[in-house]
């Protein structure tokens, strides 16, 4: 019986991770909860998670999207560190979405790897949501 | 998305993308879903599955944490961990696996309940056969943790684990009522706090009201400190050679044919409610009615 | 020309908000129309007193800023050992005495450069210490016995303390002539920064071991800043900042006293960092209300006789949180009402966060703004001209004392806890904060809080602006230094003093005096740190979500 019913419509995975050395949580901590509250399932990767780890948990969860922030300037290394770790899990189709402080030409490079939306500090979480939804409807089609 | 059957081959040999996928196509139930479960059903249910369930707050996650460790060094582990879903939005924050320290060779999966009742997931059944299927050797699931009515563990577990800890008053004198009797190994988690001696002595006294049905081993632990782990896996163990009796197993298989019974009832409200206004205006009676559904539904 | 819907629209949602709606502020205190004499209880001698006069609610100085102005400590740091000595020694030769200098993360989490975790991050949000050649580069040239030197350090800054103890030494400077202040608070990490090696006991009986080795030897050492900074960052209200912070001050206090120190030895050594954010009023509140806590709890919970230990000194800064990336022009004036309400609430220093730090790392350029606001308000305001100016305002008077009334709420829940660190340990306070922060954020999303250039008045295209551009080369050059260092050191020495202070660590001895002679030994941050490790093993958070 496939899509019985409501309760197994599929809903997006999403997974918020800080890859690096930085304990400043506040916004993953709001965006996980504005993520539920959007009607995704939520995963959180804890403090300090190494990128490899962030992509194992991803991985073993089948998220669709995983949503990265950082404060500590280390965006440049970390962010691809996700994305390369990914790939090498046979997992380049799940969607990475970045936030945090960066700068603008940081964002260019971040975009050509993959690496969307790229959010600066107090955007509106619903154009966070937005984009999240976008990129997995994106994933999914490719799913099919 | 590669064929259904790259995808099982890819996963039995221990590709952990892959299984995500396959669990991910049973929970949505989507494409290749029928085919899959006719695949996996058909080789014997061998994972043993240890169920953990107890109150909000009493260390669930903590203490498989510490189980995990001591099992994945000779079994192929498989943990599944349930979180609530949000009656308002839908959404769920899959919280639980912060709690576990180190997954390199266990396959960690969280679920949301998705508005299934009991603290579980329907998909939590496939799921299990799936890993079964895997040659996962054992399965640890933690039901949601509401604290409310959460028995439904009984249909998927060989084993069930009832976690207490100290100081809970209110949650534990509610649980005497009648939930507790479903642990087959009643764990008084946080030893190490000081008021364990009297939860202790408490809990020794209900184990002892002899109309509860079941014998009970309970074991003291502390997820924090490891103290009573060893004990609490030597009872698993011996708990395993006793397992699978033939009416236990139609006794599950039964309680998963009325889920999804319910579960397609569930989904075909719009007839139900159909049928219902029919009867309030005397066009039908009830039992009529609910013959109608049935055909309607069966068609 | 008719005014089209959607300017009709924009006008009616403006004035519907100056209209009757009920007006709160972060912590949730509902707010009169207007304030009169009745709002304001007790006598003016309990209450407030003269600037300079207990309960010190007007001050700590009789003259404030007729004597002297707040200290404006920038604080810097970054890249290698080098660029940051070449930084400080720029600063001095500008006048400045007060050194400020901040870490990277690798070094806040007690890892050397050549640490995997640090890859990508060495040098790069403050400068980079692995082992004591790096602070003897920092310091290289700068006279330790006329400067302060303010770190920010917290889980290692026994290390850190070590460290610079021994390139005082070894410039001939005796430790008990040093002058400076590590952050070194502790229970703001587990609450809010979140940057910690081990378990909270264990830190806590560090931070003992600090505070009777200071107290005994190095006197004009401030081993402590009891900081809310970072709690407000985190998402919390005033009013949370205000009683999560004094609660982790008093919690230090009672480890002194109960560790045999007597009150009035070490209490006036500690002293508080507080957020400035852009409730003007609740934010002057806050500060007025937190030196009157604290001068009471100290005379007369703790026992303190003088009046050194009452006064609440601190250093403010002001909101980072508070900068958006959307029209960053604008932070150059939230920055100045913040700084204007550190300045009216009485702070002994205060830091300006520069309008581009949502961006990136500060520029040149717009550090010297935040700075020259600082200089604007102190010359030509007149705000300092007068000690506590608002005092008396009935609004004023009356939000101080509800803070203070909130903040108690606040210390019965912590206390029928078990204290700070058991709220720690139950996610109580994590949970509170994370709870506010979100609460911050709807109403933002609601459109109920209206923050300009976000959710208000907000443009289509935003034009980036000019940001810093650093050549990051501090992590080949640390890992270089880290290895010639580890080539020249007797292995021996190093050993032996690891062990040494492994036996100390496990017998809970003070661990002061062995930390300095690993140190001198040239073992690394991380070696030292790894030690603890070992003996205390790491900690993880309960879960907050």
């Amino acid at each position: 019986m496939e899509g019985t019913n409501n309760n197994m419509k599929r809903r997006i995975r999403i997974l918020v991770a800080k890859p690096a050395l930085d304990g400043h949580d506040r916004g993953v901590l709001v965006l996980a909860k504005a993520f539920r509250d959007a009607g995704m399932e939520v995963l959180y990767a804890g403090l300090l998670p190494t990128p490899e780890s962030v992509a194992r948990i991803a991985v073993d969860e089948d998220v669709d999207v995983v949503a990265l922030s950082l404060h500590n300037s280390a965006h440049l290394s970390a962010f691809p560190a996700v994305k390369k770790w990914l790939k090498k899990l046979g997992a380049g189709d799940i969607q990475i979405v970045g936030g945090g402080i960066i700068p603008p030409a940081d964002r260019k490079k971040l975009e050509k790897l993959g690496i969307t939306g790229n959010f600066g500090p107090g955007t509106p979480l619903n154009q966070v949501i937005e984009h999240v939804r976008k990129v997995a409807k994106k994933k999914w089609v490719k799913d099919q | 998305m590669p064929k259904l059957s790259e995808l099982i081959s890819s996963a039995e040999s221990g590709n952990r993308r892959d299984i995500g996928k396959l669990v991910t196509i049973m929970e949505n139930r989507s494409d290749g879903y029928s085919s899959l479960i006719k695949r996996i059903s058909r080789k014997k249910k061998n994972t043993f599955v240890v169920g953990i369930t107890g109150p909000p707050g009493v260390g669930k996650s903590s203490l498989i944490s510490r189980l995990a460790a001591e099992f994945s060094k000779r079994e192929r582990l498989a943990i599944v961990m349930i979180d609530a879903t949000s009656p308002f939005s839908g959404g769920s924050l899959l919280g639980n696996r912060l709690r576990l320290e180190n997954t390199d060779n266990i396959y960690v999966r969280s679920m949301a309940t998705r508005g299934s009742t009991g603290g579980l997931n329907l998909a939590l059944g496939d799921s299990l056969d799936l890993m079964s299927y895997l040659g996962f050797t054992m399965t640890l699931v933690e039901s949601v943790g509401t604290g409310q009515d959460e028995t439904d563990i009984l249909h998927f577990a060989d084993r069930i684990i009832m976690v207490l800890s100290p100081g809970m008053g209110d949650q534990v004198q509610a649980l005497k009522a009648g939930q507790m009797e479903i642990g087959d190994y009643v764990v008084l988690n946080k030893a190490d706090k000081p008021d364990a001696i009297i939860a202790e002595k408490e809990l020794m006294e209900t184990l002892s009201i002899p109309d509860l049905s079941k014998k009970h081993s309970l074991v003291k632990v502390s997820a924090l400190t490891g103290e009573g782990i060893k004990e609490l896996v030597k009872l698993i163990d011996a708990g395993r050679s006793s397992k699978a009796k033939d009416e236990s197993v139609i006794l599950r298989e039964k309680e998963r044919i009325r889920r999804e019974i319910l579960e397609v009832l569930k989904s075909k409200d719009d007839i139900i409610e159909m049928f219902a206004k029919k009867v309030v205006s005397d066009d039908l009676t009830r039992e009529e009615a609910v013959l109608e559904v049935l055909k309607k539904i069966l068609k | 020309m008719p005014a089209t819907n959607r300017t009709k629209k924009a006008y009616k949602s403006d004035t519907e908000v100056l209209k009757g709606n009920p007006r709160s502020n972060s912590s949730g205190f509902e707010l009169k129309d207007y304030y009169t004499p009745d709002d304001v209880k007790g006598s003016y001698k309990s209450k407030l007193g003269a600037p300079g006069e207990y309960p010190y609610t007007r001050g700590i100085h009789p003259d404030m800023y007729r004597g002297r102005l707040w200290t404006m400590r920038m604080f810097s740091g970054f890249g290698t050992p080098e660029d940051t000595n070449g930084r400080l020694k720029l600063l001095l030769s500008h006048g400045e005495t007060g050194l400020s200098v901040a870490f990277d993360m690798p070094t806040l989490y007690g890892l050397d450069a050549s640490s995997d975790r640090a890859h990508g991050e060495v040098g790069k949000c403050g400068v980079n210490v692995s082992s004591l050649k790096d602070m003897e580069v920092i310091f290289k040239g700068i006279p330790l016995d006329k400067v302060s030197t303010s770190m920010t350090i917290n889980a290692p800054a026994n290390i850190l303390t070590a460290m610079y103890a021994v390139v005082g030494e070894k410039g001939g400077v005796p430790k008990k002539n040093l002058a400076g202040t590590v952050q070194a608070d502790i229970l703001k990490e587990y609450i809010a920064q979140k940057e910690w090696m081990y378990p909270p006991e264990a830190h806590m009986r560090i931070i003992r071991d600090m505070m009777i080795y200071c107290t005994n030897n190095m006197p004009k050492w401030n081993y402590i800043s009891i900081s809310g900074y970072h709690i407000r960052e985190a998402g919390a209200s005033a009013v949370q900042e205000l009683a999560f912070t004094l609660a982790d001050g008093f919690e230090y206090v009672k480890l002194g006293i109960e560790n045999g120190l007597d009150v009035d030895s070490f209490a006036p050594r500690l002293s508080f960092f507080f957020n400035s954010s852009t409730n003007f009023f609740e934010e002057i509140a806050k500060f007025r209300a937190a030196r009157r806590i604290w001068a009471k709890e100290m005379k007369e919970t703790y026992g303190a006789k003088s009046e050194r230990s009452m006064k609440l000194r601190f250093h403010s800064q002001t909101s980072g949180y508070s900068l958006t990336w959307q029209q960053p022009l604008n932070n150059i004036i939230r920055t100045s009402v913040e700084a204007m309400a550190a300045i009216l609430g009485g702070t002994q220093s205060l830091h300006t966060n520069s309008y581009d730090e949502a961006w990136a790392l500060p520029s040149e350029q717009a550090v010297e703004v935040a700075l020259r606001t600082q200089q604007v308000i102190a010359h030509e305001t007149g705000i300092p001209d007068v000690v506590d100016p608002l005092g008396g305002s009935y609004y004023l008077e009356s939000l101080t004392d509800k803070m203070e009334e909130e903040a108690y709420k606040y210390f019965k829940t912590i206390n029928a806890m078990g204290g700070v660190v058991s709220a720690i340990k139950n996610g109580y306070l994590q949970k509170e904060i994370a709870a506010t922060a979100y609460a911050h954020q709807r109403k933002v999303e609601s459109g109920e809080l209206k923050i300009v250039g976000v959710n208000a008045f907000s443009k289509e295209n935003e034009q980036p602006i000019n940001v810093l551009k650093i050549d990051f080369n501090a992590e080949r050059i640390q890992r270089k230094r880290l290895r010639e260092v580890k080539l020249k050191r007797n292995e021996g020495n190093v050993q032996r003093s690891l062990d040494r202070l492994r036996d100390i660590y496990s017998r809970d001895e003070n661990s002061m005096e062995s930390i300095i002679q690993a140190v001198k030994a040239y073992a690394t941050l991380q070696e030292i740190s790894d030690v603890g490790r070992e003996v205390f093993g790491g900690w993880k958070e309960p879960t907050i979500i």
